[in-house]
């Protein structure tokens, strides 16, 4: 008998016990134990607010002129102490707002189109620098702070203390989503002195994939040797909303994997023009066009889906379309990485069909 | 596959089975190891850009995988159960035999010894990583190394287990 040693190197190098798990299996995985991260951290993020909030602040004993040690928003608190810093005034953009004018407002309103607001807001602290609290606020996934997507845990930071119109006060104003990765930006934040936004644009937000609905478009006639098919995306919500960029585009295998292609940006059939930011208006669609070469040593595995992840976004939230049999070209090829007829050429996001050809 | 997922699927398929391997040798279940390990790979792919741009993405995998056995054994009470049926319970049809064989080898050792041979002889780690990844000195992976060897000849002298060829189910 060989030694343990011999034994057990034997072993690492024979075969797998069993076949790995598909990488989809293992995707989908992966994306429940992100979302359960994202629950940890945000309930975490309350909890120490809930023990910030009890913490009794100095502050408030000063404004009430009295030993009382309950915590009170600046709403309710009454007049304001000399010195003690407003957040900013109701005024331009911001003067239909809430929260604006106060001492440590528990609820902000922009009052602007976008509707941003932020509720049940606790300051950890005031009368500095900079003063810092959090709130329950509207996320989505484009990344912006806007009125419509999921009440997340948000941090509100007031900058900018000085004297505006006779008023001590912060005159900026911003917040943003830490669980998701955003960060404070000191150059993009709400001017609450003057009433404007300042380092925004005011385009309308990213489409998002519930915007859209997509659909095998018309039939088209591709260059030799190419196979290729159109996508429509049309916005089926509300207002406007801007496509800028590729998708990016995989090709699904009956079985539910990948097809293994690399992704470009342009081919015989598939323009080059650089994106430029599309804005849909409601029920206005949007084109994508898809080519790849055919397979000169034989299909690997042939796409029977197709699915479009918008840019910015994570793959619980792309848009999969089904291929007819009349697209089987679409196929990944046995010839490997250097085989031509492995990548797949994606356009931009066009307004019209004529635009996704050279 | 996306950019945020380049090149896992190749070091994925590049380290699963010994990572499969170290996890059934330490557990002696073949299903308790392939959860464990699916569980370490799908963790590895939710924060992929940080586990590939580590040192060692895969140390960092087994650790994680073994931490993962670990607190499954331990929810299912089953830890020494399984250990103490090892053999029975090991139903493999790749290699039958030499599997067998080593697990007999290894059912009398701790799970710290069986730990230490399978990340020195089946991953392949050097005794510096293992210690690393253990969270013990480079002196206590090398003397467990040193016990557990001598647990396995001192086994070997002894008469055999239960461990026939008729266990592989006419395949190895």
């Amino acid at each position: 008998m060989a030694g343990i040693e011999e034994q057990l190197k034997r072993i690492g190098a024979a075969s797998s016990l069993r076949q790995p798990t598909p990488v989809a299996e293992l995707r989908e995985r992966a994306s429940h134990i992100r979302k359960n991260r994202r629950r940890l951290t945000s309930g975490l993020l309350i909890f120490v607010a809930i023990i910030i909030f009890l913490v009794p602040l100095p502050q408030l004993h000063l404004l009430h002129g009295s030993t009382t040690s309950g915590r009170k928003t600046g709403s309710t608190i009454g007049p304001v102490g000399a010195g003690i810093p407003v957040l900013g005034e109701p005024t331009g953009a911001f003067a239909q707002g809430d929260g604006f004018g106060e001492v440590r407002p528990s609820r902000i309103y922009s009052g602007g189109d976008s509707g941003e607001s932020l509720s049940g807001v606790v300051w950890k602290s005031w009368g500095g620098v900079r003063a810092v609290g959090s709130g329950l606020g509207k996320y989505n996934e484009s990344g912006g702070k806007v009125g419509t997507g999921s009440e997340e845990l948000a941090t509100i930071v007031a900058f900018k203390l000085g004297t505006c119109h006779g008023k001590v006060m912060y005159q900026a104003l911003e917040w943003f989503f830490p669980q998701y990765g955003q960060r404070f930006s000191p150059n993009q934040y709400e001017n609450i002195c003057s009433g404007t936004y300042v380092g925004r644009t005011s385009q309308p937000p990213a489409c998002l994939s519930n915007d859209l609905t997509a659909r095998r478009g018309p039939q088209i006639s591709p260059a030799t040797g190419e196979a290729a098919l159109v996508v429509d995306l049309t916005n089926a919500g509300p207002g406007s909303c801007v496509l800028d960029g590729y998708p990016r585009v995989f090709l699904l295998a009956r079985e539910g994997n990948e097809l293994s292609l690399a992704q470009v940006n342009h081919s015989q059939f598939i323009t080059a023009a650089a994106p430029r930011p599309l804005t849909l208006a409601p029920g206005a669609t949007a084109y994508v066009a898809v080519a790849k070469y055919r397979c000169d040593l034989g299909d690997l595995q042939v796409a029977s889906r197709v699915r479009l992840m918008l840019p910015g976004s994570g793959p619980s939230t792309a848009l999969t379309i089904s291929l007819s049999d009349s697209t089987a070209s679409l196929s990944s090829c046995n010839g490997g990485s250097d085989d031509p007829g492995n990548v797949v050429a994606v356009s931009p996001f066009e307004p019209s069909l004529d635009a996704t050809n050279p | 596959m996306t950019e945020a997922y380049d090149g896992f699927e190749k070091w994925y398929s590049g380290c699963h089975s010994r990572v499969l391997a170290v996890l059934t040798v330490v557990s002696g279940s073949v299903d308790a190891a392939s959860e464990a390990t699916d569980e370490a790979f799908a963790r590895a792919l939710a924060r992929w850009d940080r586990v590939r741009a580590m040192q060692s993405p895969t140390g960092w995998t087994y650790r994680v995988a073994l931490n993962e056995l670990r607190r499954q054994l331990r929810r299912q009470g089953k830890e020494r159960e399984l250990l103490q049926q090892a053999i029975a319970a090991f139903e493999v049809e790749q290699d039958c035999y030499m599997w067998l064989e080593v697990m007999e080898a290894v059912r009398h050792l701790t799970t710290r010894q069986r730990t230490v041979l399978a990340l020195l002889y089946i991953a392949d780690l050097p005794q510096k990583e293992v210690a690393r990844l253990m969270r013990v000195s480079r002196g206590t992976v090398a003397s467990t190394l040193a016990d557990a060897k001598a647990a396995v000849r001192n086994h070997e002298s002894t008469p055999p287990g239960k461990v026939v060829r008729e266990d592989c189910r006419g395949g190895y």
